[in-house]
């Protein structure tokens, strides 16, 4: 007995103060790697983040999954019950398309077997399908670089954290996936390397990639910190199903239908589920803010636009869906995320992104669904989540390093992540040969025009955390949009003051 | 020994005897002393570098580059909302939970130390929750506690329309308070266990010779007698549940939600110093006035308690 009391109370004592415990891996990883994992790991005993490892699997289906691509089985391409929209677009042929890219000889680059070293990279896969795909990948490489060894290292829940204290600790992993919403942090505090040399070396052109999403990790130098894995902007997903037997014969098309045919559906549907499944996420209420011609932060990051008349607009649409009956957060209906709501059969209409899709595949429920561009309000707006692959300032093997990341964004490996019907590719020459491949997602592909970027400037990682919990309680009616507003921008506010 | 044999007797005896004093005392310090560098380098170094961490801002990804703020983070983080509430979700989770986990583990210690059948299974069986991981069981509970969980099917048998315990903000601390307190009452009835063991039985003999009644016998004998064990285990339990911080970052999935009512003070440490990108100044401030709480309800324990401490 008395050791279980040792024990327990020298534990105590040693978490006093957990922080305090944390500096310690700071301090440590002066003295290098061993002694470093040795620190990081006690301060995240102390500190009680041991429940992070476990912790991950909720908050990852919870909330940003969008942040993440998702893998769909090779099974989903082109179910036929989207034939109608396969006509319009299956003209260009995939050959064609690979042939564009051959002709502007940015397919494959040639690799370098003469370079050497050893590389660590780490990824949060959304899923095990995503994670099969980069081994595929690694494996590719492997061929490609003999004489380069890669270590995978799966970081499997609070990605952005983890990655901080790594950085932090100096054993951070030489290539490793950055979300747009984190990006101008890490390249602001110098922690990231700049590809601009790396690429022009291997004759790969950035240009290659969209515009948007390269400017998501360019820093205020001009310099490109990072190649973009893939995106997804959000779209709509319905019921086709419950939609029919609601007397809808098409989707709505803007705010005013949306309501619309959401009250039809209501009449519709049975008590404990609702027409639209909407989650109290800033990752989701923004788009809308952005379609009344809002939005959060201004564009170069340095003030906020909480309180022009936009984000109030897009607010008071978003929490009227709610407060009309219209909508329940997941949880209500009891779902994780509004995906699971509608693979549930608890709501009819969802706005998400294609990451939904790999979801329904595996419920072998895909064809029941169709997408839709979001429902217009005074403009378009939407978000554009991506990812993408960077390496480390501090990396000792900085050739290996961009050979890895260069190779695992090139045309034929990001083929084997949008073709396995994961994210939307980001580099322009895939994008004919996808929308050929999967018609019935050209919705998704479409609403990348109007879209931002899930980002807003130096010190905006992790604000989504800062904000939705006033989301919440707008949901749950303890708070008026007004005093939401004020909130929202005191919180902004904070952000931007303490950079 | 030459210039031992000029020195009078009584004088090379003290000399002896400091010698040994001397090579006593570094014995001692040899076997005190990986203790001591242990406790120096994980508790008292990290102690003062908390108070000096507290004294910037901080970036954590880049320490280096730190700037002298003096006392500010203070005030900031004591007038900070986010942080006020979590002093008022830690402090009501902390009260409920130490007066319910304190009396069920002693409740469960008197239960387990009667001569019953399978005492020994209930021993077990009661420690069992403390001995596994609370991640785990954290996630269990998330199930347990989901609008179609098992408990409100439980609840639906008896006519009672449960909520979604862990989504709705007067359920949600309830909800972890339950599960700490499940988690923790195991190992504080080890503790009663052990206590109740050293009362001398003479004593109750002695009380139902005067013709003292089972409930007399536990109020006016075995309460008092564990006062000291009691003084340990409310210590305890302020001390863990002023940190709770695992429990409640499950229960919530790492938001503090909803409406921050699962937000407690190590989570806004957390939050402040990982997920702000230069907040590790304002973390260490809000731990060092973590700690200043703990340590004042300590001490203001031991006045309470004003009895012999034996721990």
């Amino acid at each position: 007995m008395s050791v279980i009391d040792k024990t327990r109370q020298r534990f105590k004592l040693t978490s006093v103060l957990a922080i305090m415990t944390l500096s310690v891996g700071l301090l440590l990883s002066a003295c290098g790697d061993a002694t470093n994992t040795a620190g990081t790991a006690a301060t995240t005993a102390a500190a009680g983040a041991t429940t992070a490892a476990g912790a991950t699997t909720a908050a990852a289906m919870t909330t940003s999954a969008a942040a993440m691509t998702t893998v769909a089985g090779a099974t989903t391409a082109a179910p036929a019950t989207t034939a109608a929209v396969a006509a319009t677009t299956a003209a260009p042929a995939t050959s064609a398309a690979v042939a564009t890219t051959a002709a502007t000889g940015t397919t494959d680059f040639t690799p370098n077997p003469a370079v050497t070293g050893n590389v660590r990279i780490s990824i949060a896969p959304s899923t095990p399908a995503e994670d099969a795909i980069v081994d595929q990948q690694l494996a590719n490489f492997a061929k490609a670089y003999p004489n380069v060894k890669v270590t995978k290292e799966v970081i499997a829940s609070d990605y952005d954290t983890k990655i901080k204290t790594l950085l932090a600790s100096g054993s951070a992993p030489d290539v490793f996936y950055v979300d747009s919403l984190l990006a101008p942090d890490l390249i602001v505090d110098k922690l990231l390397e700049p590809v601009n040399s790396y690429a022009d070396k291997l004759k790969i052109n950035l240009g290659d990639f969209y515009p948007n999403l390269i400017k998501a990790y360019t820093g205020p130098d001009g310099k490109v910190y990072g190649l973009p894995k893939d995106h997804n902007p959000l779209g709509m997903i319905y019921s086709k199903e419950l939609l029919q037997s609601a007397g809808v014969t098409a989707p709505p098309t803007n705010w005013d239908e949306l309501k619309s045919v959401a009250q039809k559906l209501k009449a519709k549907m049975p008590a404990g589920t609702a027409p639209i499944s909407l989650p109290p996420d800033i990752a989701r209420a923004l788009a809308f803010i952005y379609q009344a011609g809002g939005a959060m932060v201004s564009d170069d990051g340095k003030s906020s636009k909480v309180t022009e008349a936009g984000f109030k607009k897009g607010l008071d649409y978003y929490a009227s869906l709610v407060k009309e009956g219209l909508a329940l957060k997941p949880k209500d209906v009891g779902a994780d995320w509004p995906g699971d709501a509608l693979l549930k059969g608890k709501a009819a209409i969802a706005f998400e992104g294609a990451w939904f899709i790999p979801a329904a595949d595996k419920a072998g429920a895909l064809s029941k669904f169709g997408f839709a561009a979001l429902p217009k309000g005074d403009q378009v707006g939407n978000l554009d989540f991506t990812v993408a692959y960077v390496m480390t300032a501090k990396s000792q093997n900085k050739d290996a390093a961009f050979a890895l990341l260069s190779f695992l964004t090139s045309d034929s490996q990001q083929k084997l992540l949008t073709d396995a019907g994961l994210a939307l590719p980001s580099r322009k020459a895939l994008t004919e040969a996808f929308s050929a491949k999967f018609p019935e997602r050209k919705p998704f592909l479409d609403g990348t025009n109007g879209a931002k970027a899930w980002q807003f400037g130096v010190g905006f990682g992790g604000i989504d955390k800062k904000v939705n919990p006033v989301l919440e309680g707008v949901f749950a009616g303890n708070k008026t949009t007004d005093a939401a507003v004020t909130e929202i921008d005191k919180v902004v506010k904070d952000t931007l003051a303490n950079q | 020994m030459a210039i031992s044999a000029d020195r009078p007797v009584a004088q090379e005896k003290v000399l002896t005897l400091q010698r040994q004093k001397q090579q006593d005392s570094l014995a001692g310090w040899l076997f005190v002393g990986p203790a001591l560098l242990f406790f120096s380098v994980f508790t008292v170094f990290p102690i003062l570098f908390g108070v000096f961490l507290s004294l910037f801002k901080i970036n954590v990804t880049t320490f280096e580059n730190r700037t002298w703020v003096g006392l500010d983070n203070f005030p900031k983080v004591l007038g900070n909302e986010d942080f006020q509430v979590s002093i008022w979700n830690t402090a009501r989770f902390s009260f409920f939970v130490v007066i319910i986990q304190t009396s069920l583990s002693l409740l469960l210690a008197v239960a387990v130390n009667q001569k019953i059948r399978g005492r020994t299974f209930f021993r077990a069986a009661f420690f069992f929750p403390s001995i596994s991981s609370s991640v785990v069981i954290s996630i269990i509970f998330l199930w347990f506690f989901n609008k179609f969980g098992l408990l409100n099917y439980a609840l639906s048998l008896i006519g009672i329309n449960g909520p979604s315990w862990t989504d709705d903000p007067s359920a949600a601390l309830p909800a972890i308070m339950s599960l700490n307190i499940w988690t923790t009452a195991g190992t504080f009835m080890v503790i009663y266990l052990a206590a109740l063991q050293d009362i001398p039985g003479q004593l109750y003999e002695a009380a139902s010779i005067d013709g003292a009644n089972g409930v007399q016998k536990f109020f006016r004998i075995t309460v008092p007698l564990l006062t000291a064990t009691t003084y340990f285990v409310v210590t305890l339990g302020i001390i863990g549940t002023f940190q709770v911080f695992d429990q409640a970052f499950i229960i919530s999935g790492g938001t503090g939600g909803p409406q921050k009512s699962t937000l407690t003070i190590v989570f806004y440490i957390y939050q402040q110093a990982f997920r702000e990108r230069n907040g590790m100044g304002l973390a260490a401030a809000a731990a060092v006035i973590l700690f200043v709480i703990i340590f004042s309800l300590t001490l203001l324990q031991r006045r309470f308690f004003k009895t012999e401490q034996n721990y």
